[in-house]
């Protein structure tokens, strides 16, 4: 079982991988409830995603533990950005964008004024 | 028949907790992860008593009874997973990864490609300890974000109407694999240790020539680097070098915007309008072309020189080198605020405004990034024209820059704000 092993390793593991498996527990439980409410095709899709899932999760896990054999303990995460922090960054970007252009037009109205 | 009713819902409430009993004190001995969810599954059950003994103290036998099989069902997927748990993974993998027609799934099959892919990716960069540049990361986020897109496609009832939808969002997240790692092989002059690429069939359909555009975009831009990183002598603005420099300036803009169609390309593919991302492939293939021909027919010491956004901080003078002389605001807002300087070049930084949208839901994301497009475009024309003393028509073209700029800036706010907590980095 995919908890059993990553429990093991929790501490040490990835965001990414952590991530991942609070996904796939979750769609198990959405899963469990469709086919409680006899939803079958829906719960059948969940599994189908959560099988993939599982299969992900294990192949990182194994990536993870051959790392940590060699020694290495930080991890290559596939994103870093909080949520609120890339948000800001758009925000800040196009603010700067936008200023970029005005500062271009204004040097254009002044060589048309010339 | 009230009678029989009350009985039933009698004999299976005693049932369930038997079951329950035994489940608990079987689980016992279990390891962490299985015992954990088997006992998951008898909570649930156990709260299903508690509503059919409430429901029978009312006498609502009916309803007693309904709840005692919702208690069976938990009861008999922790049972399941008691006396079958470790074979459970390959044989339910297995299973659920076949079709009704027995056959495998071309979408399942895909998004495990790319799972492979991503872990492969993973494994290489950390083996080989290269450096990964914020344009090489920002790729690869995008590549989880399709992943994650194609599982949330498989999960949905919605896609019905578009089938391939896990399979589109699987290909254009190979796509940016490659291309990830087609980046960091060439930025760390390595091979990366492990990493097969890509089998031709997964990269040929269904947009062709993606990967011949993978490949020139990355060669166009190492081409363009080596230029910036060879030059080194000082900028005179008014001189004939400033003109060469714009020039240098529009090369890296065309780039940045075969780029964008690119990008663009990749999120029509996700959305299923394949025939819009083959066009768009096709145009950044054309404009890519161009720009790498002007690259070949130029010598390289032909061009001004030019230092790194990044590395101007570091020179002599201590004085960032712009390319334009025209953004004094820009200037001094990058001299109160040295962390903005490697965003100098506003291509470079329409660019990471488009990867980082990217991660908004597919609809807007697609919407924003071609708004950035046209702004991109627009600010090009203008400059061109600026160059050519065109003054009226530079103004002309900044203008409705600075219009569309305004208009997606107000969008954007407007989808931060109705989604907040929706970015997903998963």
């Amino acid at each position: 079982m995919i908890l059993s092993h990553y429990e093991s390793v929790s501490a040490v593991s990835s965001r990414t991988v952590a991530q991942r498996v609070q996904h796939a527990s979750s769609d198990y439980w959405k899963a469990v409830k469709f086919y409680s409410n006899d939803e079958f095709d829906k719960a059948r899709r969940l599994v189908s995603a959560g099988a993939l899932e599982i299969k992900f999760i294990k192949q990182l896990l194994e990536a993870e533990t051959t790392e940590r054999e060699l020694g290495e303990s930080v991890f290559f995460e596939f994103a870093t950005e909080k949520d609120q922090v890339r948000v800001e960054q758009i925000s800040s970007s196009l603010e700067l964008a936008s200023i970029e252009i005005l500062s271009f037009l204004a040097e254009c109205k002044k060589a048309r004024g010339q | 028949m009230k009678l029989i009713t009350e009985a039933l819902a009698k004999w299976q409430l005693e049932r369930l907790e038997a079951m329950c009993q035994s489940l608990k004190s079987r689980a016992k001995n279990l390891e962490i992860g299985r015992k954990s969810l088997v006992w998951e599954h008898v909570d649930l059950a156990e709260d299903a008593i508690d509503e059919a003994v409430s429901a029978l103290r009312y006498n609502k036998f009916e309803q007693a009874s309904l709840s005692c099989q919702d208690g069976f069902v938990q009861a008999g997927l922790a049972e399941l997973l008691l006396r079958y748990g470790a074979k459970l993974d390959s044989s339910l993998s297995k299973y659920f990864l076949l079709t009704t027609d027995k056959k495998k799934s071309p979408n399942e099959d895909m998004v495990a490609y790319l799972a492979d892919s991503l872990t492969q990716m993973k494994l290489a960069i950390e083996y080989s300890n290269c450096t990964v540049s914020k344009r090489s990361q920002s790729i690869l986020s995008q590549a989880m974000d399709f992943y994650n897109s194609a599982i949330d496609a498989i999960k949905s009832e919605a896609d019905d109407d578009d089938p391939e939808r896990p399979l589109h969002c699987a290909q254009a997240g190979l796509l940016q694999v490659f291309l990830a790692s087609e980046f960091i092989s060439a930025e760390n002059q390595i091979s990366l240790p492990g990493w097969r690429g890509l089998s031709n069939p997964m990269l040929a359909s269904p947009i062709r020539r993606g990967s011949e555009l993978i490949a020139l975009l990355v060669e166009t831009k190492i081409l363009l680097r080596q230029m910036e990183q060879e030059s080194v002598a000082p900028i005179e603005t008014g001189g004939p070098a400033d003109k060469e420099k714009l020039d240098l300036f529009e090369l890296k803009s065309d780039w940045e915007l075969s780029y964008h169609r690119y990008v663009s390309a990749l999120n029509s593919l996700a959305s299923g309008s394949t025939a819009h991302a083959q066009q768009l492939i096709k145009e950044a293939l054309k404009d890519c072309r161009a720009v790498h021909q002007v690259i070949a027919d130029s010598h390289v010491d032909s061009f001004p020189d030019l230092i790194d956004d990044e590395e101007a901080e570091t020179t002599e003078t201590g004085e960032k080198t712009d390319l334009r002389n025209f953004s004094p605001i820009v200037k001094q807002k990058q001299k109160e605020e040295p962390e903005r300087v490697a965003v100098a070049d506003l291509m470079e930084l329409l660019g990471e405004v488009s990867e980082m949208i990217s991660h908004v839901d597919v609809q807007k994301k697609t919407s924003m990034s071609n708004k950035l497009r046209v702004i991109s475009e627009k600010y090009r024309d203008a400059h061109a024209a600026f160059k050519q003393r065109q003054f009226g028509r530079a103004e002309r073209l900044a203008s409705e820059a600075l219009f569309e700029l305004d208009v997606l800036r107000d969008q954007f706010k407007k989808v931060s704000k109705r989604t907040t907590g929706k970015y997903k980095i998963r």
